[in-house]
């Protein structure tokens, strides 16, 4: 549990999240169609998930689970730019729900680092 | 040495690691992912057992009352019972009511030899002697002299022609179930429901709706039926009554093909006719239930619109193998 997690107010933060970061990606058609053939309920609980890591709280992904969850989406066409619109989106969220921008930025900071296994490189 | 079953075997179990481990090294069962119980990959259903409240966090009441778990949270030594979430009891009943109810869809009333513990909105796996087994929606409440079943003939089907054969009445059938999560929770009884189904997707919204009313639900209530044309809605008649007996009821009718008998119809595809009534559906309560591609971009279409994903519930009706849905093939 660390600090950036608790600041952010842990998990019901991430509950709070999460319907407004999914909308946001499913709104924007450059990133929509890799969640075309998904259970809505499956993905919802899978950004909760990223969002949970992204915030700096507990989880226990792994480089490789990041890898073989995202493969299907590189063969789809998924590069830089996505995680860049990714990124964004979190942004977006957090700054919605009133978080300040140096906090944004360290949130981003995470996602960033796991830029890498999401594109298989 | 800790003590876990799966599917009724023994599973080797160490204290201090968790059931996902042994199931993973046994090569049973669901693969993690997060490991955190947050992903929700290694959902299982705990038949016995002392979970911790770890092992639940963020779950949604209805997946709770079915006995879902995160494997990953659940540490020896246990013991542990666990099943997969789409394993359940069986038992038997006989067919005691075939009634044409529409065209193409007759009411098929079932007595269980004991009492089937359900909640409305659940469906249930009908297996007939010869083996061949589709899943149904329950359209009836715990309450009510028969478990009711709404059978769409599907043309060449494995199963549901023998529904409109006389000779069905009286067989014995095995069900297994209860399954499915798309059910009314009690609680929040002013918020506003939607309740959209095409075609025999009416017959778990029958239930939900039933079941909202009799625990006093007070918001609005709209129930959108569609069909093709007017010929594919049934139950005219009993929606009428009810929402007359209901003041916070109203029922729709929507079809594609402009009616040529009942004027009071709509035609407007479901999730036109949802969104010309509201300008966002943000804090309405959205049931889903039928087709399930039709389910699947509604639900999305209407998460769009504004409805929280844990206020849309959904019952889609897949034509696959098991174990997804089938829809009364």
């Amino acid at each position: 549990m660390t600090d950036l997690y608790q600041r952010l107010g842990g998990a019901p933060a991430v509950d709070a999240a999460v319907d407004r970061f999914y909308r946001r990606m499913l709104a924007d058609e450059r990133v929509a169609h890799f969640f075309d053939d998904t259970d809505m309920d499956g993905q919802i609980q899978k950004q909760k998930a990223f969002l949970t890591m992204a915030f700096g709280g507990p989880h226990n992904y792994s480089g490789r689970d990041m890898r073989s969850a995202h493969a299907p989406l590189l063969a789809k066409g998924l590069d830089d730019s996505h995680v860049d619109i990714v990124v964004a989106h979190l942004g977006g969220t957090l700054k919605e729900l009133g978080v300040d921008d140096s906090t944004i930025g360290e949130v981003a900071a995470i996602a960033e680092s796991v830029r890498n296994d999401v594109l298989s490189r | 040495m800790g003590e876990l079953h799966y599917r009724g075997e023994p599973v080797a179990f160490e204290t201090g690691e968790s059931a996902l481990d042994a199931l993973e090294r046994a090569d049973l069962g669901p693969k993690g992912v997060c490991r955190a119980g947050l992903c929700g990959a290694c959902l299982v259903r705990v038949r016995a057992g002392d979970v911790p409240e770890r092992a639940r966090q963020g779950l949604a009441p209805r997946m709770v009352a079915q006995g879902a778990a995160f494997a990953c949270c659940l540490v020896g030594p246990g013991p542990f019972d666990l099943v997969d979430l789409g394993d359940a009891g069986t038992c038997q009943a006989t067919i005691e009511v075939l009634e044409t109810i529409g065209r193409d869809v007759v009411r098929v009333g079932l007595r269980t030899e004991m009492p089937l513990d359900f909640r409305p909105g659940q469906y249930v796996v009908l297996e007939r002697a010869d083996g061949i087994e589709r899943s149904y929606s329950i359209a009836s409440l715990p309450s009510d002299a028969h478990v009711e079943l709404h059978v769409r003939r599907t043309p060449g089907g494995a199963l549901s022609p023998w529904f409109f054969d006389a000779g069905a009445l009286g067989q014995s059938v095995r069900l297994r179930g209860p399954l499915g999560t798309c059910c009314y929770e009690p609680g929040r009884p002013d918020q506003a429901l939607v309740l959209a189904g095409a075609g025999t997707g009416l017959a778990p919204l029958l239930g939900i709706l039933r079941d909202a009313l009799a625990h006093g639900h007070r918001g609005p209530i709209d129930l959108y039926h569609g069909a093709r044309d007017e010929g594919g809605l049934y139950y005219r008649a009993e929606l009428g009554a009810l929402a007359r007996a209901h003041q916070n009821l109203t029922v729709h009718g929507c079809v594609l093909a402009e009616p040529a008998v009942d004027r009071t119809l709509r035609t407007l595809g479901l999730g036109d006719a949802v969104l010309a009534d509201r300008s966002t559906l943000e804090g309405t309560r959205v049931f889903l239930c039928g087709d399930g591609t039709l389910v699947k971009s509604l639900k999305r279409r209407f998460f769009l619109a504004g409805a929280a994903s844990r206020d849309l519930l959904s019952d889609p009706f897949e034509l696959s193998p098991k174990p997804a849905r089938v829809a009364g093939a």
